[in-house]
């Protein structure tokens, strides 16, 4: 019987404990941020970008943007959507023709 | 004499194992060198291991906060440049030309709703713009890391600027698990190094204290052994053997008197105690009972003096006349003492002459120096047959003076040569004179108190007999002529 008293002390001893430390953390953490450019639409969106800019590119930079968008929006529709989203990127820069990359 | 030392030696055996126990571990100085050691490594390995950590995991934060930074400035000069519009097409641009996906903008309006930007809506923590913030960011699902600085713009817009860290993150991860990692074997081996430094350290002491051992047992030739290596170690195991070698030649010196005390003395004393006893069985006139007590009264006085000249030698030795040391002119005293003995010496028909320089100045004791060179002359002009000449010579070597007294007497062979200094030590040669064989124990007495030697050689005939005392450094006299001649001649 005193190990049955003494066990449930010691239980709501650290229960306390826990929640303490719960409240002190601020409760339950923050839901994360969704990033919009890593969906399929954004994918689209940098599709539609290339097919703008790829008629005022010229020499091979064009034929690499079509193909890098080609194989972006692929990876996109199976669902490897950064690395789509990367591809894409790479065919937007090179049919812009400036580095249009952040620092 | 020899039961003692086996009684006193039970109850320090029994009692050494106990003062080892007392030596509790955190009052060992080995523990205390082996945890120098381990704290001084350690605390090495953690500053190297803090800085490796700033070089590499801190510049990673830096360079991006640095990009941070001048990707929000130019950001900001669009807006200057034109206005809204513009700043929403260079954050689509940027992002549309992001080859290295790690881009995160958001642009919001004073409601707090998106403009521009690739987060759905503004992250509730990012509230203040003096700070950094790392956000839990979702891509494509998967959870990720951003470090993000929130920047405000004109009519209540507000403007994040971010990148994605996740990989140096994890770079940064692996670089602080692989520091606490060297850390832990840092550790380790600081702790074996200090166990390693801690058996050294007693390895080295346990020579010291063996040889202490053996001989508080009573052993006494033992001795701490030299590493050749000539490190401290070495120079405090020489300090402590010299010290034994002196303390065995005091014990040596003790048991030497002691036994020639018994011997001795016992003659001298026998023979007053006969006298007087012969006195009182059979001197019938008070002249004759008068006549005993003072031939017993000569006895007991020369057993006195023997005993005074004991304790003179034993205060010596002790090294107590030290106090007493002052600068001396040697000339003078050798003067005296020359004309001390030069009636005694012409009585024998002995020729006394003296050659020292004009000045001989060094630092010593007056009397027990003039007392040294009063013992050598007695000798000498003890020893001497009649018409020999005895010279007193006097010089300053390259250490200090040094006074010779030659004679051409019968001299000390060189099997006794050795013993000469011995006290109560008589030679052959010495037997038919009087003397308690003191003399020239003094004279060694007074050599060593001063640092210097008593050198007895053969004069080819005779006995020559060198006192060297070597000025003390500080007071080193330099440019003491050598021997000038100044021979006092004697009939």
């Amino acid at each position: 019987m005193a190990f049955v008293s003494r066990s449930t002390a010691l239980a709501g001893l650290a229960g306390i404990g826990v929640a303490t430390l719960a409240l002190l953390s601020g409760g339950s953490p923050a839901p994360p941020a969704q990033v919009t450019s890593d969906t399929q639409a954004y994918c689209r969106q940098l599709g539609d970008r290339v097919r703008e800019l790829a008629p005022l590119a010229t020499g091979p930079s064009r034929l690499m943007a079509t193909n890098l968008a080609v194989e972006g929006q692929s990876l996109c529709m199976r669902g490897e959507i950064r690395g789509g989203i990367r591809r894409l990127r790479r065919a937007v820069r090179l049919v812009a023709g400036t580095a249009v990359r952040p620092h | 004499m020899n039961d003692a030392p086996v009684a006193v030696e039970q109850p320090s055996e029994q009692a050494a194992p106990e003062r080892r126990r007392r030596v509790y571990f955190l009052n060992s100085a080995g523990v205390r060198f082996a945890a120098i050691y381990t704290g001084l490594l350690a605390i090495s390995a953690g500053a190297l291991a803090m800085f490796l950590w700033w070089a590499t995991a801190g510049l990673l934060d830096r360079q991006v906060e640095t990009a941070i930074r001048l990707d929000a400035r130019s950001l900001a000069e669009r807006w200057e440049e034109g206005g809204l519009p513009a700043l929403v097409l260079t954050i689509e641009d940027r992002l549309a030309g992001n080859v290295d996906d790690d881009a995160i903008y958001l642009l919001v309006n004073a409601q707090m709703q998106p403009v521009a930007g690739n987060l759905g809506q503004w992250p509730t923590p990012v509230q203040r713009t003096d700070g950094w913030y790392e956000l839990q960011v979702q891509r494509a699902g998967i959870r990720s890391l951003a470090r993000v600085h929130r920047y405000e713009l004109p009519n209540g817009y507000h403007l994040l600027v971010g990148r994605d860290v996740r990989t140096r993150a994890q770079l940064r991860q692996l670089l602080t698990d692989a520091l606490l990692w060297a850390m832990l074997v840092v550790a380790v081996m600081a702790t074996v190094g200090g166990l390693v430094v801690r058996s050294l350290f007693r390895r080295t002491l346990a020579n010291v204290s063996a040889t202490a051992s053996a001989i508080a047992a009573g052993d006494f030739a033992q001795r701490v052994k030299l590493s050749g290596r000539g490190d401290e170690f070495d120079q405090i195991a020489e300090m402590i053997n010299d010290m034994l070698d002196r303390i065995g030649r005091l014990m040596d010196g003790v048991r030497q008197v002691s036994n020639a005390i018994a011997h001795d003395l016992r003659t001298p004393i026998t023979r007053a105690r006969t006298r007087l006893e012969d006195a009182a069985l059979h001197a019938e006139t008070a002249p004759e009972l008068r006549a005993a007590i003072e031939r017993a009264t000569t006895d007991l006085d020369g057993i006195v003096a023997v005993f005074h000249a004991l304790l003179r030698i034993a205060e010596i030795e002790a090294g107590s006349r030290r106090s007493a040391f002052a600068r001396l002119d040697l000339t003078p005293l050798l003067g005296a003492v020359a004309e001390l003995y030069d009636a005694v010496a012409e009585d024998k028909g002995v020729r006394l002459a003296i050659d020292v320089p004009e000045n001989l100045v060094t630092c010593g004791d007056r009397e027990l120096i003039q007392q040294a060179v009063a013992n050598l002359v007695d000798n000498a002009v003890k020893f001497s047959p009649p018409g020999a000449t005895v010279r007193i010579q006097a010089m300053m070597t390259g250490t200090g003076p040094s006074i010779t007294i030659s004679d051409q007497g019968p001299g000390i062979p060189l099997t006794d040569r050795s013993r000469a200094t011995e006290r109560f030590f008589r030679g052959e040669t010495a037997r038919s004179t009087p003397g308690a064989g003191l003399g020239l124990a003094l004279v060694q007495a007074v050599a060593q108190l001063h640092g210097g030697e008593l050198r007895l050689s053969d004069g080819g005939p005779g006995l020559v007999a060198s006192l060297s005392i070597p000025a003390p450094d500080e007071r080193r006299i330099d440019g003491n002529p050598g021997v000038s001649s100044s021979a006092v001649q004697r009939p």
